[in-house]
């Protein structure tokens, strides 16, 4: 798994890859992490998404990161755990996210929402799953 | 692309493939090799295909690339037979600029610019997780959300002159219930606070006059200190966007196939789906009047705590520019009732309409543009010109010209801050990454982009304001 944070007119690109979906998603975490500014990981979070189509379940999933880090004023690191299993109708995603609290010294990134921009969920001969997504900031 | 010159800063792109009108562009030659630079030109013609839209799509002078529809992006669309589209209006819903008058001149503040960049950093929470300034639970959310600034005033947040001097007096007919449950939870604790990216605090001097009638009747004269406040609707607002374009693409997956970018997605404005996205687009612009207005009592409380109680401050106004409002409009010499689209555009009405408040019918309404970090903001009013040429609309701001990872490459934090201290503008900001992509050069030359809407008459010039102390998220 490998992730690189990309240029961007005004918001935060990111493009990961992996062998898996899991490992690709999972790569989207940490470039997450890196464009708000991160840290360790100190304890975790359970997050579950379901979505019509590999495209929606990005979107969602990026979208259940950013109500987590509002919502519980805490700060995402990476994905300890990420599975991907396809359902009758779509796509199921489970992962323990690891994050860390927010204290008065940590100044951290507030963002916006995800968005459907130049979004690329796709398996790619040679190279793996690539994941990519622009994220409102 | 063809795009043809119809007079001095004017240009069109001709009526083409699934594109119902034609689209405009309302810039300089300057500006417009800037915005030929992405895809705003490929996103204005894009507008311009959605049902009903009347005239021409429009992008503005600081217009760049968005979601969807670009930011700078106006579109006046049928509101009976017409769409409402969320990326029409964008993620920051009713993200806005106000501006607070002072009694202090320029001479009260000098030599105080880091004591006051201090405690307004401390007191205003800004970034992730700071909570807001103010203290609201469920059920005064509920109450934000259906009253907006009234609520504020009827809870000794604000002055009753406060809600006259704000857009729609800070209240549209929003309905809370239709307030995805997620965007409460994110917005609960959030009433009061700045967010981050381009939103901001400024202290400010008004410079140069350019109309000494209209800054007399909007009480602005040379050196006097005023504060501009840049803020939206924060995490309620955002995730009632992101829910409802969730919402549409699962319900309109026909228009999902015909649209060249899923962020441009519309719903015909009689759907059930449609009238409930504008009645929480309508209840989150309510919050971020709230939001501005906490924000604003915080600025308040700390001129008190340095100056001892002896300034007096008054709203001067307060626009949205992320927001659809219903309006009317003259169209092909008729009365038509449009739903007006503004994504990184002001509402900009001269005098003799309806939507200028009492206190400014003799002159227009204020319009409040600011500048990137470290320049001029300006004051305009409403132009006479804006109801015939861009449905009583203007510019925002300056326009990003360099993206975040580029300033990031072009300039180090603690080097700007420092430039710009030699200019005697103070910065304070959560992060030194917040400060170099916001540097000026990262931005448009915002006195050409002022320079355009005055010269068409759009939104006329009124008075600068020059920066003295600068705070981000």
């Amino acid at each position: 798994m490998s992730y690189e944070v990309l240029e961007h007119p005004a918001d935060a690109k990111f493009r990961s890859q992996g062998e898996t979906r899991a490992e690709a998603f999972k790569g989207a975490v940490e470039a997450f992490s890196e464009i708000i500014g991160g840290e360790a990981g100190m304890y975790h979070h359970e997050i579950e998404v379901e979505s019509e189509n590999l495209d929606a379940l990005l979107f969602d999933f990026l979208d259940e990161l950013i109500f987590l880090q509002d919502t519980e004023n805490v700060v995402v690191s990476h994905a300890s755990e990420l599975g991907i299993k396809e359902l009758e109708d779509g796509w199921r995603l489970e992962a323990k996210i690891m994050v860390d609290d927010i204290t008065s010294e940590v100044e951290v990134m507030d963002v916006k929402g995800p968005t459907y921009s130049e979004m690329q969920v796709e398996y790619e001969k040679g190279t793996g799953w690539i994941v990519q997504a622009v994220i409102d900031i | 692309m063809e795009i043809n010159k119809i007079s001095e800063n004017i240009y069109e792109i001709p009526k083409e493939g699934e594109m119902k009108k034609p689209a405009r562009i309302y810039a300089n030659e300057e500006l417009l090799e800037e915005i030929k630079g992405d895809d705003t030109l490929e996103q204005i013609k894009n507008v311009a295909t959605i049902p009903g839209i009347q005239k021409h799509s429009i992008v503005m002078p600081d217009g760049h690339q968005g979601y969807g529809f670009p930011i700078g992006g106006v579109a006046a669309i049928d509101a009976e037979k017409g769409v409402i589209s969320p990326g029409g209006i964008g993620y920051d819903i009713n993200c806005g600029v106000r501006v607070l008058k002072t009694s202090l001149s320029y001479e009260d503040v000098k030599g105080r610019e880091e004591q006051l960049a201090n405690i307004m950093f401390n007191k205003i929470p800004c970034g992730l997780g700071k909570g807001g300034y103010i203290e609201t639970d469920e059920e005064d959310l509920i109450e934000v959300l259906e009253k907006g600034a009234e609520w504020m005033l009827e809870n000794g947040h604000a002055k009753g002159s406060d809600l006259e001097r704000c857009e729609e007096n800070g209240r549209l007919p929003g309905k809370p219930e239709k307030v995805p449950e997620k965007a409460k939870k994110r917005g609960v604790k959030q009433v009061g606070s700045l967010g981050s990216g381009n939103h901001f605090l400024e202290i400010q001097r008004v410079g140069e006059v350019f109309n000494g009638n209209k800054a007399q009747a909007y009480g602005l004269e040379e050196d006097q200190v005023v504060v501009m406040i840049h803020s939206g609707s924060r995490g309620l607002g955002h995730q009632t966007c992101t829910d409802y374009l969730r919402k549409f693409e699962k319900n309109y997956p026909e228009i999902v196939e015909e649209i060249p970018e899923k962020e441009l997605i519309y719903a015909p404005i009689q759907d059930e789906l449609a009238q409930d996205y504008k009645q929480a687009m309508y209840a989150a612009a309510n919050y971020a009047w709230a939001n501005r207005q906490a924000i604003t009592e915080g600025i308040r409380d700390c001129l008190d705590t340095i100056f001892d109680g002896e300034v007096e401050t008054e709203l001067l106004y307060d626009v949205c520019h992320n927001i659809a409002k219903e309006e009317t409009h003259e169209v092909d010499g008729e009365e038509k009732d449009v739903i007006v689209h503004r994504k990184g555009a002001t509402r900009a009405m001269p005098a003799g309409r309806d939507e200028v408040p009492d206190v400014y019918s003799e002159v227009g309404q204020p319009v409040l543009i600011p500048g990137s970090m470290g320049t001029s903001s300006y004051i305009l009013s409403g132009g006479e010109k804006s109801p015939e040429l861009s449905f009583g609309s203007t510019a925002h701001g300056a326009g990003r010209l360099k993206s975040r990872t580029q300033a990031k490459q072009d300039y180090w934090g603690g080097d700007v801050q420092d430039d710009l201290e030699r200019e005697g503008i103070y910065v304070k900001a959560a992060s030194g990454s917040t400060i170099a992509e916001e540097a000026p050069g990262s931005y448009k030359d915002v006195d050409e982009v002022i320079k355009v809407s005055d010269e068409l008459g759009i939104g006329e010039k009124v008075a600068k304001l020059r920066p003295l102390v600068n705070i981000k998220g």
